[in-house]
């Protein structure tokens, strides 16, 4: 069998396991993955709705669940790929040294769950829009490649971040607080406007989350420039590639 | 077949969690200034059907030649090739998940480990069966002993014969019956044309499965030929290797010594390591700051565990020491033979009145000495003292 294909299947099974560890012995089991992200984007919505409501936030031809929605769609995988990613090496350090397919197969595990996580949330959540008549029927499928774009962007940040947790043992609370950082700097639960808006222009994901609502929300505008996008695309790409030049001779020693 | 030429690896430490910090934000191009070369310009090449014994003392690099020749460890020059599929075994049962049943546990790992789907399909049931662990499928490894745990370790990793096998301190586990079963299993491997190489501390065993030995010394290769030699070697490092000096210490707060040192010592050269039965001296240089009526001196040997396996003292021996004038120096030795297991302890000393410290006590000092007992040449043999048996018989038909 072709190499890349064994791994892909080792990969899959390897989800599998982690999934399996995850919920050993819970009766739900992975459905708690759904009830948990249901949950998460129900009492946004509700919470923020209200607020906007009784603040008279500017008005939009968009309707403001809707626009909950598709963000809280668009952020939830990602920050859960976020904060498992970055611990996944030294979570599985003892597989890790015994094996031989090498470090980085393990570092698409997270990548594998947000995808699945992404297209398990997406079902109610397109059921509802389709419902409220907010979807893009022409474009919406299209998100999920967007998902896995996006999710590629941020392993390229990630494979660095996996590994310097092993050298400084862990930074988990650190990223946690960082994903805070980055979650209320992204209009995922208000409209990018005024001082907020100039903000939102230095967050990473600002202009995919902007692609992700206008391949999803029908009548949505896109609102900010494309260009903007490639500063950290290519701050990225240069982490990555740093990564990947002498990092592994000091930090795999350390695992 | 492994080919390794001129292969150095060092190991980068830091000396501070800034030094740590800095590495991470440079990529590791500023790496930390802590360096310890653990193999130095390496040679060796194994052939199939070939076992090689690695034997040498702690730190010596056996562990960290398995790691790098698995892959888990980057090397910083030189060249490795190998071909063929690999496997390492590499503390047995660690890596297993508690939660997770026996057969899960099998599944997951054994894909991690270099099994396809299918083989790992085919090879449970005689992997079970080979641990002895039939009606433990099932059952979650929380559950499973120690033994049990590694006999399942063991069982996977030799489900089916790889080109390349690395052993690390996992050459017998279990009781002698599935210690006799893993041995044969080795020896098959061989016969079959796998190139096995085996790190292991049990040098008799060693001895008896390898085609040749390789002695390790400070990451550097000794010697490499027929086992019988290599031993020899070993034994000559061992002898050879003596410490710079004895454990001194001085301006001690107590009423009535002033300065102490200790030294353990076989052959007029002062030891960290010792062979089993081998004859140790240890010897007691203390000066004393107020006169002292009666003075018991003694000492205790203790495990890596902390358990007593040994203490005496004058008093028990009858050599007690008897008015002894402030100033005066007191040289007092215990000579005896090694005859406990092979492992790690530690000594410890107290200096006293009468039968115990409870009387009137001097100085106690607990871990003043660490040192290790090897084997040798000495025959296997279960518990933690040696007793040098001999055996007698007749034959009447």
């Amino acid at each position: 069998m072709n190499k890349r294909i064994k791994n892909l299947l080792v990969l899959l099974i390897l989800v599998k396991r982690d999934y399996a560890l995850q919920f050993a012995g819970s009766l739900l089991g992975i459905l708690w993955i759904l009830i948990q992200s249901l949950s998460l984007i129900f009492i946004y919505t509700f919470v923020f709705f209200v607020l906007n409501k009784a603040s008279n936030l500017p008005s939009s031809n968009l309707d403001y669940s809707s626009y909950i929605f598709s963000g809280l769609l668009f952020w939830i995988p990602l920050q859960e790929m976020l904060i498992r990613g970055v611990s996944i090496l030294t979570e599985n350090r003892q597989l890790i040294k015994r094996s031989t397919l090498g470090v980085d197969l393990f570092l698409w595990i997270p990548f594998i769950q947000m995808l699945i996580h992404s297209f398990v949330i997406s079902i109610p959540v397109f059921v509802v829009l389709a419902w409220v008549g907010s979807l893009n029927y022409q474009l919406f499928y299209l998100s999920y490649f967007m998902m896995i774009a996006v999710g590629l962007y941020l392993m390229l940040v990630l494979s660095y971040l996996a590994r310097i947790n092993i050298l400084l043992k862990d930074i988990s609370p650190i990223i946690r607080l960082f994903s805070q950082f980055l979650f209320w700097t992204l209009p995922v639960l208000y409209f990018p406007t005024g001082i907020l808006k100039e903000v939102n222009q230095y967050n990473p994901l600002i202009v995919p989350i902007d692609l992700f609502r206008f391949i999803v929300l029908k009548d949505y505008s896109l609102q900010f420039p494309f260009f903007i996008f490639l500063i950290p695309l290519v701050f990225f790409i240069i982490i990555f590639c740093l990564t990947r030049f002498k990092l592994d001779e000091v930090v795999m020693d350390h695992l | 077949m492994i080919r390794v030429q001129n292969l150095t690896k060092k190991y980068i430490g830091f000396k501070s969690p800034y030094e740590r910090i800095l590495t991470a934000l440079t990529f590791g191009i500023i790496p930390g200034s802590r360096s310890y070369t653990a193999l130095n310009e390496i040679n060796l090449e194994v052939n199939p059907g070939e076992i090689i014994g690695i034997i040498g003392r702690n730190g010596a690099g056996k562990s960290t030649l398995i790691k790098v020749l698995s892959g888990v460890s980057k090397y910083q020059s030189g060249s490795f090739e190998r071909k063929g599929s690999l496997r390492s075994i590499l503390e047995l049962g660690v890596g297993f998940n508690p939660e997770l049943s026996g057969e899960e546990n099998v599944y997951y790992n054994g894909l991690v480990w270099g099994y396809s789907v299918e083989e790992i399909g085919e090879l449970t049931g005689s992997i079970f069966e080979f641990s002895g662990l039939s009606d433990f499928k099932n059952v979650p490894l929380k559950n499973y002993s120690t033994g049990m745990m590694m006999r399942l370790g063991f069982s996977l990793a030799t489900a089916n014969r790889p080109d390349i096998l690395l052993v690390d301190e996992a050459l017998a586990v279990g009781d002698a019956s599935f210690q006799q079963k893993s041995l044969s299993r080795f020896q098959q491997f061989k016969e079959e044309g796998s190139a096995i190489i085996i790190v292991s501390h049990d040098l008799n065993l060693l001895q008896m499965i390898s085609d040749r030995m390789i002695v390790l010394e400070k990451g550097k290769i000794e010697f490499s030929g027929s086992p019988a030699l290599a031993l020899k070697k070993y034994i000559q490092i061992l002898a050879d290797n003596s410490f710079e000096e004895s454990i001194k210490e001085k301006n001690i707060s107590s009423t009535y010594i002033e300065s102490y040192s200790i030294q353990l010592s076989s052959s007029n050269a002062s030891k960290s390591i010792f062979g089993i039965g081998e004859v140790v001296t240890l010897k007691f240089s203390i000066k004393i700051k107020a006169a002292i009526p009666d003075l018991t001196i003694g000492f205790h040997i203790d495990d890596a565990k902390g358990l007593r396996v040994y203490g005496t003292n004058s008093y028990h021996l009858k050599k007690n020491l008897k008015n002894l004038k402030a100033g005066a120096t007191i040289e007092y030795s215990f000579i005896f033979p090694m005859n406990i297991s092979h492992g790690k302890y530690n000594l410890g000393f107290a200096l006293h009145e009468g039968d115990n410290h409870t009387t009137k006590c001097y100085l106690w000092k607990d871990d003043v000495l660490d040192f290790e007992v090897e084997r040798l040449g000495v025959s296997k043999f279960d518990g933690p003292v040696f007793l040098p048996v001999e055996c007698d018989w007749k034959i009447k038909d």
